[in-house]
């Protein structure tokens, strides 16, 4: 089943095309990377599919509803989030709160009354979002506070604590040691499950470890798409990106 | 109307003169935020100052000239010091910063100004040379004082438009990014083109400052309301851009001097209508760059 | 000693958490103790102010140079409406509370079209209109020279009870009585749902919206909030002084207060009433000696910009937070 598609999606800075005629397919529960070089697109795709931005021209269709032209908020409402390259977290806030506004995101924010504390439920799916992602010992450290390693793990929780149907992720593995980008693969492996995920990704170990599928930008269009055995051997990709860079 | 022509010319004059002063005002203000993007909230007082050195100047040399070489170089200096003492720690840190710090030092200056010379204020009598009127085709007369003023003015924007347009340095500062990769590498010391921008802002505030002595006298308040008629200035006109300066500053000038003669009320109501409206629908004025800051 | 530290740490962090009691008790003693009723008054009602101001500031993260607005109106629509009108006493209040309200909807929603320095000249603009307006229409405003001989009074319900409110003690816990309730509301408000977006937006706006947030219309409820308690300090005010002027319209009147709330620790919970408490006394103590008061607050105040932003509170919960993971570590 289908779950998020685009179709001919454009998007023109001045007279530069950073995205250019990019359709795109994602199964349900698929894990799918987007490489490419340098200013290929691929933040701007994400932008342009998580409603930071809109498509000069194209459609987007999520979930069987027709997205194109949604601004950011509903567009996360719709179940569509998105994990940072650049950390972008609510630093004096503890690191149990980051996640609970996330998962509180999906209830009302109006609600002037109720304590927040006594919402069980908020607060236990924060607990587990915490859990999963192996930060629940440090909840009470203010987020700034954390580690970088734990800054990135943060992220991710906060984008899967509002409960997404899809997870746009973007380089995870930024900035991260050998041993902490082991941690994150095994991380994104676990947190797939019941989840759709595009990734984008500069590490090629990790993009072929993960990937159900990949797609291939270059100056803003796709050349090319399959599974990972397909894309190691194209010529093209090898080509322009791969190109002695050893998978 | 019923009001006669040679009054509203007059008028139209008065408004040109006060104009200038919006101008000279403006335009410090504006390279101030445009490179820095620091808001100088203590612009008013710098110009206050201006004017209280004025008066020193005269007491101590009795010349009025002297003091408009002495006055800007003072006050600019001064700008310099408060730039590297104090705006400067703040930079990149939270964008209200550089908003308070200069709100708490006019706050300062004022006071300061108030201790040393008392709250009275005091006249200031145009240089001897200047006392007269001229008389314009018979129809009115208008004081020479002012028809100075617009000079001076009209000369200081020349020079200052050809050292933005001219220079190396100029252009540095008309490309608008306080910490630009492309200045460092051509291995210019940014920190002195900080410098020189808010000295140049606030020698501009104390030149506005001695010249509008004569025209309004000397208080230690004289900044207050003139601070927040020149954000409308900066507002309207588009903070960063030269021209938008000088063009609103003219505006304004008029809008105050013409609403005095037709409704006097309404005009400062009028004016943070402009500034509101500006705002809201095009916040970077008429001619400044778009999504500066949105 | 041990134990000593274990209890001081579990006081402290009950403390922390249920902040109204103490300073409750601490507003409870300050008439008693302050050179005269009227200052503690005044140190309240600025307080409550502050509390309005703080809000938006402090918990939100936008800088509000307007202010003076919403007190001015507060204070205006209470004192016209005694002046006019035979009404109550908490009728006068209210009214000065709703009229403040429907000027926080309308301007906070359109300054809130903006961000940054653009939304704080946008606050600073209606302000100003306000003001001249106030200066203009002198049939309703009194225009410079204000509303004189405002009417005092009891604090009444017919059939029922009528009391004299105005001699200094009774006024000042009658003015005590609102922040107390203010302080409770705050409370209730930071720890809700709502409360917590705020601070969420305060801290990194794009990501609040990122998680779906409508982050402008919380941002104008917290506007809206914010401006209820800055009218409702101006009715107190206008009560207090028995006068309105155009002053508390003007921008300097803003500016006071976003210095208080600094000063006290913007975004802390004491924050607002210390900083107040700070200008009240500093200003009546210092202007025993010189009536440049400002060469003492003006350094004070940028001195705490650069080197202690989070404001007085702010630095002792800082200090408490290192005590505090101390003497759990001893515990």
């Amino acid at each position: 089943m289908e779950i998020l598609r685009t179709e001919k999606v454009t998007k023109w800075f001045g007279g530069l095309s950073a995205v250019l005629d990019v359709d795109l397919t994602l199964e349900k529960h698929e894990i799918q990377s987007i490489i490419g070089p340098n200013g290929a697109g691929k933040s701007t795709l994400f932008r342009l599919i998580n409603g930071e931005m809109q498509p000069s021209s194209g459609n987007i269709w999520f979930n069987g509803e027709y997205i194109t032209g949604m601004n950011q908020a509903s567009v996360s409402l719709k179940g569509i989030a998105m994990s940072y390259q650049i950390t972008n977290i609510f630093p004096k806030l503890s690191t149990f709160e980051n996640v609970r506004l996330a998962v509180q995101s999906r209830k009302t924010a109006y609600n002037l009354w109720s304590k927040s504390e006594s919402d069980v439920a908020v607060n236990g799916k924060a607990g587990d979002t915490l859990k999963i992602t192996g930060l629940y010992g440090k909840k009470d450290v203010l987020a700034g506070n954390l580690s970088y390693g734990d800054k990135r793990r943060l992220e991710i929780a906060i984008a899967i604590g509002s409960k997404p149907i899809l997870l746009l992720m973007d380089e995870p593995t930024s900035g991260l040691s050998p041993v902490e980008t082991n941690e994150m693969v095994a991380l994104v492996k676990r947190i797939a499950k019941g989840l759709s995920v595009i990734l984008v990704e500069h590490k090629m170990k990790v993009v072929m470890d993960l990937s159900d599928k990949i797609t291939v930008l270059h100056q803003g269009r796709v050349i090319a798409r399959g599974d990972p055995g397909r894309i190691r051997e194209d010529e093209t990709v090898r080509r322009v990106y791969l190109g002695g860079v050893r998978v | 109307m019923g009001i006669p022509f040679n009054i509203l010319i007059f008028q139209i004059f008065t408004g040109l003169a006060l104009g200038t002063i919006f101008i000279l005002l403006a335009i410090g203000l504006s390279l101030i935020f445009g490179l820095l993007t620091v808001v100088n909230f203590a612009h008013g007082a710098f110009y206050m100052w201006g004017a209280y050195a004025a008066l020193l100047c005269m007491s101590c040399f009795g010349n009025f000239w002297i003091g408009l070489i002495i006055v800007p170089a003072a006050l600019g200096s001064a700008g310099m010091a408060v730039e590297y003492l104090l705006i400067r720690r703040v930079y990149g840190l939270n964008p209200d910063y550089p908003l308070l710090l200069t709100f708490g030092l006019s706050l300062i200056m004022i006071e300061v100004v108030r201790m040393v010379f008392g709250t009275a204020g005091y006249p200031f009598d145009a240089p001897a040379l200047l006392r007269g009127s001229i008389n314009f085709f018979n129809l009115f007369s208008f004081p020479s004082y002012r028809i100075f003023v617009m000079a001076v003015t009209a000369a200081v924007i020349i020079c200052l438009w050809l050292f933005l347009e001219k220079t190396n340095v100029g252009l540095i500062i008309r490309g608008g990014t306080r910490d630009s990769e492309m200045v460092r590498a051509l291995g210019i010391d940014i920190s002195k083109i900080w410098l020189l921008v808010f000295g140049i802002g606030t020698s501009l505030a104390g030149l506005a400052g001695i010249l509008s002595a004569p025209m309004r006298g000397v208080y230690p308040e004289m900044g207050i309301a003139m601070l927040v008629e020149c954000f409308v200035v900066t507002v309207v006109g588009g903070m960063g851009s030269l021209k938008g300066a000088v063009i609103s500053g003219l505006l304004l000038g008029q809008v105050v001097s013409l609403s005095a003669l037709f409704a006097p009320a309404m005009s400062n109501i009028v004016i943070f209508i402009a500034m509101a409206f500006v705002l809201l629908i095009r916040p970077s004025g008429l001619f400044g760059v778009s999504g500066l800051l949105e | 000693m041990k134990m000593n530290g274990l209890n001081f740490g579990k006081t402290i962090n009950w403390l922390a958490g249920n902040p109204i009691p103490l300073i409750v008790g601490v507003l409870v003693i300050v008439p008693f103790v302050s050179p005269y009723k009227a200052l503690a008054t005044q140190m309240v009602i600025l307080g409550l102010f502050a509390l309005g101001y703080n809000m938006i500031y402090g918990y939100t993260g936008l800088l509000s140079f307007g202010h003076a607005a919403y007190f001015g109106l507060g204070a205006y629509a209470t004192g016209i409406v005694l002046i006019r009108t035979d009404c109550s006493l908490l009728t006068a209040i209210g009214t000065g509370v709703f009229v403040a309200f429907v000027g926080a909807c309308i301007f906070g929603f359109l300054c809130l079209r903006r961000r940054g320095i653009y939304f704080a000249l946008l606050t600073l603009a209606f302000a100003q209109m306000l003001y001249f307006t106030a200066n203009v229409w002198e049939s309703v405003t009194g225009g410079e020279t204000g509303l004189r001989h405002i009417p005092h009074p009891p604090l009444a319900i017919p059939g029922l009870f009528s009391v004299d409110i105005y001699a200094p003690t009774r006024f000042y816990f009658f003015v005590l009585a609102f922040a107390v309730i203010a302080l409770l509301l705050l409370k209730r408000i930071l720890e809700s749902p709502f409360g917590k977006a705020l601070q969420g937006i305060r801290e990194n706006e794009k990501r609040a919206k990122a998680l779906g947030y409508n982050t402008n219309r919380i941002k104008w409820l917290s506007f809206v909030l914010s401006g209820i308690f800055s009218g409702l300090a101006g009715a107190l005010y206008t009560l207090h002084i028995g006068f309105v002027g155009i002053d508390e319209l003007y921008w300097e009147t803003s500016g006071r207060i976003l210095m208080m709330t600094l000063l006290g620790g913007a975004g802390t919970f004491f924050g607002p009433f210390i900083g107040a408490g700070i200008f009240v006394y500093l200003e009546d103590i210092i202007s025993g000696f010189t009536r440049y008061w400002m060469i003492v607050l003006g350094p004070i105040f940028v001195l705490s910009v650069l080197f202690f932003p989070q404001g007085v509170w702010g630095t002792v919960r800082l200090f408490l937070d290192r005590f505090k993971k101390v003497s759990l570590k001893e515990g």
